[in-house]
């Protein structure tokens, strides 16, 4: 039976009632940003539903340095990411990556939460969240919270571990207290306003003007953003030079063809990497020197 | 559902579908036919509207979401006498010509101006560049706006 | 330099901007009329389908009040693209079809009390298809599927080939290309009190949708009353009437307004595009950079209907004959039918395609032999000639007239620094990054003299209150159209733009014309018209006061919209008008059919500065220099705004634009998060210089100014592409993965 309502929960009390009612009825979906929701119904004909409206819950909105993490409000949008001083000091490169999705109109709508849950194989947040070594935080229909790290949560493209009466309410970014530099850079078919074809995002710590610790990730080719193992063992105790750049170039395109041997887009993108990797190396590199 | 919220300056207490889409809400209940629908996917821009000062397109935005906010098109800048400078460097720059995209352009440009009153080109470029255009090029559209800010 | 004009080339604000500015112009998706039902056309999903339609379950839902298929509609075939009844172009659409030839092909129509019934009622069709054969894109097309062909020669090509010292050939393709005008496509369609079809429709020749509509719908013409209105761009693409002759029919039929507004996906799919080609161009040079023999062959896709399959191969193929002085040439249009959107006019109309890999072959050319490309085209390019009545170029066209394409080339090379250029852009290379530099030259025409019945009727009026009503069928599609007529009459008349009323067109109002605003005939053929028209008046004023107030024709002055000698006095106008109505029975109107004489051509150099990141293969404008043969420019504002405008969308076509199909003929770029359009951060600066040496004919030697822009900026990308990284891409749109390729293979 087709349903048409509107729950706009404004607590966390609230929302666990509505959780509820979902687990129950079919046709609910959450909309924060709506902008992929807008696009979903439009694409699949969606006249009735029931929508559940996260934008008027300010716990979560909020970005938070907590002690050792970030807290991010899963219904923050990309313009609040943008230009959080706390994310530019201890998540550059997620800062980065909201920067950079859509339009100015999109970005003053669209969330982290719904970046996430879409899970779309070029989301250009879940790269740098990965790299940046992010847990997401759900709650449930009993106000249960449980905490994963974004990779596992993520399992497919449009598929997360989710359950139907969840919903993500936090992401958290770990910060130490060493200096970290983490940077994103993302190629699509025009400089501004297009979807990722492939994104790069890097965390870095140094020591001795060396690397010893390197996460990197990538994401567009493959289901879910990849971890570049190979290329983050390559960098420890490396200087950030040139040297290091050509090396990590060369390994980028073998990532590429190892993630997506037999897709035709394989042949640009193992080139093309190598434009995301020297955009972060090179951010980083600047940063590091300052 | 009833909403209650200002638009173009006006309290207003409606009852409405809160799941139509506030381009439709906003044309049909409210009459406010600048907005317009050029795309209904959030690309084009011509359905842009401020929702508390900050650019939106109103195609991805449903209407139950702006109870309690605040929504402005160009009859309520021009309503609240905001409109006029913008609105004359528009005009003598030439960056109108089928005008189809233009209200849209000027709340963007609204948009921006009441964070950065003092733009470079390529914050404009960036501020316009959900809002197509296919007459101008973009060049006078880029020129109007960067005259206004004097 | 100062002209001596009160209005003609000043930078005079559009009177239409502030109401636009203001959100107050309605557009047609705006309207809405008592009783108005809401139309929501139903498109087909398969490329080549007999279709049938279950329509009970959507008649059954609340709100639907009617739903109409092939079964309802009359059954006459018509041609969307014939503007006037002499047409030749042969017949083959129908309002609704039975048997669907491409995705995006009307099957049917839905109505309902609100925008949300016709979609429920839409969506509770139930569409079954019995697929056919299809045949996809020009490479699957065979001589089956031939539906026109046209040669145009002189001299001997063979021979000219043999004399020459090299020959270069190049092959190459473009894309279909969508308008992607901002509005969708509209229609509002309602019945009068007196039984009258009123058509409200955004398009560019209202005697087009009127001749067509009347035919397939079988009613006398003059019951069919079409209405311009307001219009959120067009580029070509609402020429044809695609929802004019449905939303009519629904509108006799329920006897009360029809609107139908088309999503994006079906303004994509379900109109009309710019026709796609695959290109073979071969040019035979001497040692010194002489052309002596050049063959292009150009086969076009139709799409799935007839509409304009003859129109673009022959404007295409006469384009070839207007810039360089080539003593022997041929050229071969063919068009091909493909189960795929039709083809339509579209800004440029032939001129983009065959421009768009014949000027990378001049550069190849210019190459060969070591010469600079912009020197080359010097060399090659036509002289301006005289005006001579009846004078025609190689293959019978009325000739090029007051040709400037040196100009353009000598005066833009010296503004963009060419040489300075040339010596130091490679300079910039760095290991991610190249540069280049490229150059291209076009030409267009002003008008449809010696190949379509090129005429306009226009009256002008002094009415009581001295304002001056010019009745012509005008259509502004944006461009500025109207404000160029005012300013026209003005300058005659000596009165300011904002006091003379040019309404748009309207069946039922205007004069006769004979093709509307397309074939960039504006400007030249109807600002012709108007200003013969205004003098004719001011000629009348004279007679009729010299008569009255017993002075020569020669001491009557025109003053600030007063009319008087030294000795009699002033009468401003609109008084003027009564006192010849009162005394001589006359009004102060002229009715003038005017005809084209002339057909010359617009020239274009455009110069362009290109970075490309050889990782991504994205392609950044540095620099872009157009420089255009404009004759003299009405109104500097409206001309920039139209070589920026033109510029975005030809540089798109070479960048990012095209309309992609799977191999069922499903459209893959149906909306605008697949199909990319240049946005404000990719848009270069588009610098503007106009040669304003005059034209015979023109109005005060104006000629065309916007689908010219259209051309000649692709081919100058292209080859600054091919100057930076030493490639030979041909195919447009030059996509990242393309150049990529280009440089890994």
């Amino acid at each position: 039976m087709k349903s048409n309502a509107f729950y706009a929960p404004e607590t966390v009390q609230e929302l666990i009632e509505v959780l509820k009612l979902k687990k129950e009825g079919r046709d609910f979906y959450f909309v924060a940003g709506a902008t992929d929701f807008a696009i979903h119904i439009k694409k699949h004909g969606i006249m009735d539903y029931t929508a559940i409206d996260l934008t008027h819950l300010d716990e979560l909105k909020r970005i938070e340095a907590r002690e050792g993490f970030v807290e991010i409000g899963a219904a923050a949008t990309m313009a609040r990411l943008e230009e959080s001083d706390i994310l530019r000091s201890h998540g550059n490169a997620l800062a980065e990556a909201a920067g950079r999705v859509g339009s100015t109109q999109i970005r003053n709508r669209a969330t982290i939460g719904g970046n996430i849950v879409n899970a779309s194989q070029s989301a250009d947040t879940v790269t740098a969240s990965c790299a940046l070594g992010a847990t997401v935080v759900l709650l449930n229909s009993e106000g249960e919270l449980r905490e994963l790290p974004l990779e596992e949560f993520i399992i497919g493209i449009g598929h997360t571990q989710i359950n139907s009466d969840e919903v993500l309410v936090k992401v958290r970014i770990p910060y130490g207290r060493k200096p970290e530099y983490s940077s994103f850079s993302k190629i699509g078919s025009r400089k501004s306003v297009a979807i990722s074809k492939i994104n790069c995002a890097a965390k870095i710590i140094f020591k001795d003007n060396c690397v010893a610790e390197a996460t990197m990730y990538f994401g567009s080719i493959g289901p879910k953003a990849i971890k570049a193992a190979v290329m983050e063992k390559h960098c420890i105790g490396r200087a950030w030079d040139e040297k290091l750049l050509a090396e990590l170039l060369e390994l980028g395109s073998l990532q590429v063809d190892q993630a997506i041997p037999t897709r035709p887009s394989r042949y640009y993108k193992r080139i093309a990497v190598k434009g995301v990797i020297s955009d972060v190396f090179n951010d980083i590199a600047q940063r590091e020197v300052i | 559902m009833i909403i209650n919220a200002v638009i173009n300056g006006e309290s207003i207490e409606k009852e409405c579908n809160p799941n139509k889409r506030l381009i439709d809400f906003l044309r049909d209940d409210m009459e406010l036919l600048s907005v317009k629908e050029g795309c209904g996917e959030g690309e084009c821009g011509s359905c842009t509207v401020l929702l508390d000062k900050e650019a939106v397109t109103s195609c991805t935005v449903l209407t139950g979401q702006i109870n309690g906010h605040e929504v402005t098109t160009v009859e309520g800048l021009d309503a609240m006498g905001e409109l006029e400078p913008i609105m004359e460097s528009f005009i003598s720059a030439g960056a109108v010509q089928c005008g189809y995209c233009t209200p849209g352009m000027i709340i963007s440009a609204k948009a921006l101006l009441y964070k950065n009153p003092n733009p470079t080109d390529e914050e404009i470029k960036r501020a316009l560049e959900g809002n197509l255009c296919r007459c101008t090029g973009y060049n006078k559209i880029i020129e109007a706006v960067r005259n206004i800010k004097r | 330099m100062d002209s001596g004009f009160k209005y003609i080339g000043k930078r005079i604000n559009r009177p239409d901007a502030k109401d636009k500015a203001l959100g107050r112009t309605k557009y047609i998706g705006d309207f809405k009329l008592h009783g108005m039902l809401y139309g929501k056309l139903v498109t087909s999903k398969k490329a080549h389908a007999n279709v049938r339609i279950d329509t009970s379950k959507a008649l059954a839902i609340n709100g639907v009040k009617a739903v109409f298929t092939y079964e309802d509609v009359p059954k006459k075939q018509y041609n969307s693209n014939q503007w006037f009844s002499g047409s030749m172009d042969k017949e083959d659409e129908l309002i609704l079809h039975k048997t669907a030839r491409h995705v995006g092909d009307r099957i049917a129509l839905v109505l309902g009390d609100t925008i949300e019934a016709a979609e429920r009622g839409r969506k509770a069709l139930i569409v079954e298809y019995e697929e056919l054969p299809v045949v996809i894109g020009l490479e699957a097309a065979d001589e089956a599927n031939l539906c026109f062909e046209k040669e145009f020669s002189c001299g001997d090509v063979e021979s000219g080939f043999e004399k020459a010292d090299f020959i270069i050939e190049d092959k190459g393709s473009t894309p279909k290309i969508h308008h992607a005008a901002i509005e969708n496509h509209v229609c509002v369609a309602e019945v009068d009190t007196f039984g009258n079809l009123i058509i409200w429709s955004p398009c560019q020749v209202v005697f087009q949708v009127q001749h067509v509509t009347a035919r397939a719908l079988d009613i006398p013409y003059d019951k069919v009353r079409v209405i311009k209105c307001s219009m959120g761009g067009s580029f070509g693409g609402k020429t044809m009437p695609i929802l004019e002759p449905i939303c009519g029919f629904a509108a006799l039929k329920t006897g009360r307004p029809v609107k139908i507004v088309l999503d994006r996906k079906d303004s994509i799919s379900a109109t009309r595009t710019r026709n796609a080609s695959i290109q073979r161009v071969k040019t035979g040079i001497t040692k010194d950079g002489k052309i002596v023999a050049r063959e292009i062959e150009i086969d076009f896709d139709g799409g799935a209907y007839l509409t304009n399959c003859a129109g673009i191969a022959v404007a295409s193929g006469k384009k070839a004959f207007r810039s360089y002085d080539i003593e022997n040439q041929k050229y071969v249009g063919r068009t091909y039918y493909t189960n795929t959107t039709p083809g339509g006019a579209c800004r440029g109309y032939g001129s983009p395609q065959i421009h768009a890999i014949s000027e990378i072959n001049i550069n190849n050319a210019a190459a060969r032999i070591g010469m600079d490309p912009v020197d080359f085209r010097i060399l090659n390019a036509f002289d301006p000639q005289e005006y001579r009545e009846g004078a025609v170029d190689q293959i019978g066209m009325p000739a090029i007239g007051n040709a400037r394409l040196k100009d353009c080339l000598i005066k833009g090379k010296e503004c963009f620094r060419w040489n300075e250029r040339m010596q130091t852009v490679k300079a910039k290379n760095t290991g991610r990054y190249a540069y280049g530099l490229g150059v291209a030259a076009s030409a267009h025409g002003n008008g449809y003299l010696n190949s379509f019945p090129d005429f306009t009727n226009v009256t002008i009026q002094i009415m009581p209150d001295g304002r001056v009503f010019i009745k012509i069928a005008i259509h502004d599609l944006g461009c500025g159209t109207v404000l160029t007529m005012q300013q026209i009459a003005a300058e005659v008349l000596g009165l300011s733009p904002e006091r003379i009323y040019v309404p748009e067109a309207d069946t039922h109002q205007s004069p006769y014309d004979s093709a509307g605003t397309q074939a960039s005939r504006v400007t030249y053929v109807c600002g012709g018209a108007v200003k013969k028209a205004a003098e004719e008046l001011k000629n009348k004023m004279a007679q009729i006061y010299a008569a009255a107030f017993s002075c020569k024709e020669e001491q009557v002055k025109f003053e600030d919209g007063a009319i008087g000698s030294e000795y009699a006095g002033f009468m401003d106008y609109g008084s003027f008008a009564t006192f010849c109505e009162k005394k001589y029975s006359t009004a102060l109107k002229i009715d003038l059919e005017y005809r084209a004489e002339a057909n010359p051509s617009v020239y274009s150099a455009v110069f362009i500065e290109v970075k490309v990141d050889r990782y991504s293969g994205m392609v950044e404008i540095e620099d872009i220099l157009v420089v255009q043969d404009a004759g003299r420019v009405i109104n500097l504002t409206l001309a920039e705004g139209q070589v920026q405008g033109g510029a975005q969308m030809s540089l798109g076509m070479a960048l990012c634009e095209e309309m992609a199909y799977d191999e069922k003929g499903n459209l893959k770029t149906d909306s605008f998060s697949k199909y990319y359009i240049i946005n404000a951060p990719s848009m270069p600066e588009v610098k503007v210089l106009f040669i304003e040496e005059g034209e015979p004919m023109g109005p005060f030697g104006a000629k065309s100014v916007g689908e010219l822009a259209a051309v000649a900026p692709a081919p100058a990308l292209m080859n600054a592409i091919n100057h930076a990284l030493g490639t030979n891409l041909t195919s447009y749109p030059a996509t990242p993965e393309k150049i990529i390729e280009a440089l890994n293979s």
